[in-house]
């Protein structure tokens, strides 16, 4: 693991920084509280209620939900989980977790797209834990270019 | 402290994670009342009819085959798809001219919140609905090959419906349960089944050869969730799956069926 760099986070730009990845760690957190419900209901074999839409139970019951026995949800969990530790090291300083944090936010929304990509037009159907998911990546991503963007530009 | 505070807040965060995982499962699984089986009401009962039913003049669903194995049960003969398990289950009049045909798995919640609704449609429509049941046991549920076994192997004993009507009305019970076995051994028993054989017959070939025989066709026609229903052979958007749309839809093929010569 690299050292912190408490220097960097002293200049205008590193504290705007390290807040940006402080509150992306907190994002982060949302999508996890997301993905630990999701997988719970997979396991026990229920299937979450919509709140505001009305495709939870064809989203979450379709051959997309899971990788093998494996829910997807547990993968979106551990991979927010990953985000947050990443988002929180590098807001402590530790500059390779930056990066790394970048990194994964742009599979995550990759994934986040091909998701949406089956919800619109394999399943004809929306899940708003899903889609709540998918605005979570989203944000985490925006937080991810403007990061990266500030390191290019100190 | 300062460096090793973001490796402890981790650390909380991963334990109250899973602590909160925990909780949630444990709070999904706690053990619901069993429910026991009372005699089951058969709303029709999947008897054997005779291979006379013909579905005729309908694009999609074609005369049945004349001719059937002694002792199966005939029904319409679908031409959309690969041909699913036959004898297949039907419940309703054979030569209903509607044909609602159902891909589903015991374990799908949504499945089993179909099942009343189905029920109900039987009993409106009468002998101008016959309902097919295929297996489809997504591999993603940990129980619902045991239970599309069961129900087959139930079949293999002239209770099909019986079961699928048992597995559905018990779902909360066998779906949470460390070991599922005791339950659908319970449920056979209940059902004055052969239990002895039920057991051998649930791990059987003729059970996995049906099995794989609907998995077939859903596969042919691309079903990707449970459930999927067919009316006449018109796929429904999984909007229409409640009552009033599978109404709307059975309706349709009614007037279908009586405008076309």
């Amino acid at each position: 693991m690299n050292e912190p760099n408490s220097a960097r986070t002293t200049t205008p730009r590193g504290r705007l920084r390290s807040r940006l990845y402080a509150v992306a760690a907190m994002v982060a957190l949302l999508g996890l509280a997301d993905g630990i419900y999701l997988t719970i209901e997979h396991i026990t074999g229920r299937t979450a209620e919509c709140i505001a839409s009305s495709g939870c139970q064809d989203v979450l019951s379709s051959k997309y939900a899971a990788i093998g026995h494996l829910p997807l949800a547990a993968v979106g969990a551990f991979a927010y989980f990953t985000v947050f530790s990443a988002a929180l090291l590098a807001a402590f300083g530790y500059r390779k977790c930056g990066p790394f944090f970048a990194f994964v936010v742009t599979i995550m929304f990759g994934m986040t797209l091909w998701l949406l990509y089956l919800q619109a037009f394999v399943l004809h159907a929306f899940c708003d834990y899903c889609l709540f998911s998918a605005g979570v990546t989203a944000v985490l991503t925006a937080m991810a270019v403007a990061t990266t963007m500030l390191r290019d530009r100190s | 402290m300062r460096r090793s505070l973001p490796f402890l807040i981790i650390a909380g965060v991963l334990v109250l994670a899973i602590g909160a995982g925990v909780l949630l499962y444990r709070y999904r699984m706690e053990p619901e009342q069993p429910t026991t089986v009372s005699t089951p009401v058969p709303q029709t009962t999947a008897t054997i009819p005779e291979p006379t039913a013909t579905i005729a003049s309908e694009p999609s669903v074609a005369p049945p085959a004349t001719t059937t194995p002694a002792g199966s049960t005939a029904g319409p003969v679908f031409t959309y798809g690969r041909p699913g398990a036959e004898p297949m289950h039907l419940r309703g009049e054979p030569g209903a001219p509607v044909v609602l045909e159902e891909f589903g798995d015991f374990e799908c919640l949504p499945c089993s919140l179909l099942w009343p609704i189905l029920e109900k449609l039987e009993r409106d429509y009468g002998k101008r609905l016959v309902v097919v049941f295929r297996e489809h046991p997504l591999k993603m549920h940990r129980y619902s090959r045991d239970a599309a076994r069961a129900a087959e192997a139930a079949g293999l004993q002239g209770k099909f419906w019986e079961m699928h009507d048992t597995l559905y009305r018990n779902r909360a019970a066998w779906v949470t349960a460390a070991y599922i076995r005791p339950y659908l051994n319970d449920y056979a028993a209940e059902l004055q089944l052969d239990v002895d054989r039920f057991k051998a017959d649930i791990d059987g070939e003729e059970v996995s050869k049906r099995l794989a025989a609907d998995w077939d066709r859903g596969e042919s026609l691309a079903i990707d969730r449970t459930p999927v229903v067919f009316v006449n052979g018109v796929k429904l958007a999984p909007t229409e799956r409640e009552e009033p749309g599978l109404r709307a839809a059975i309706d349709k093929a009614l007037a279908a069926k009586t405008s076309s010569p």
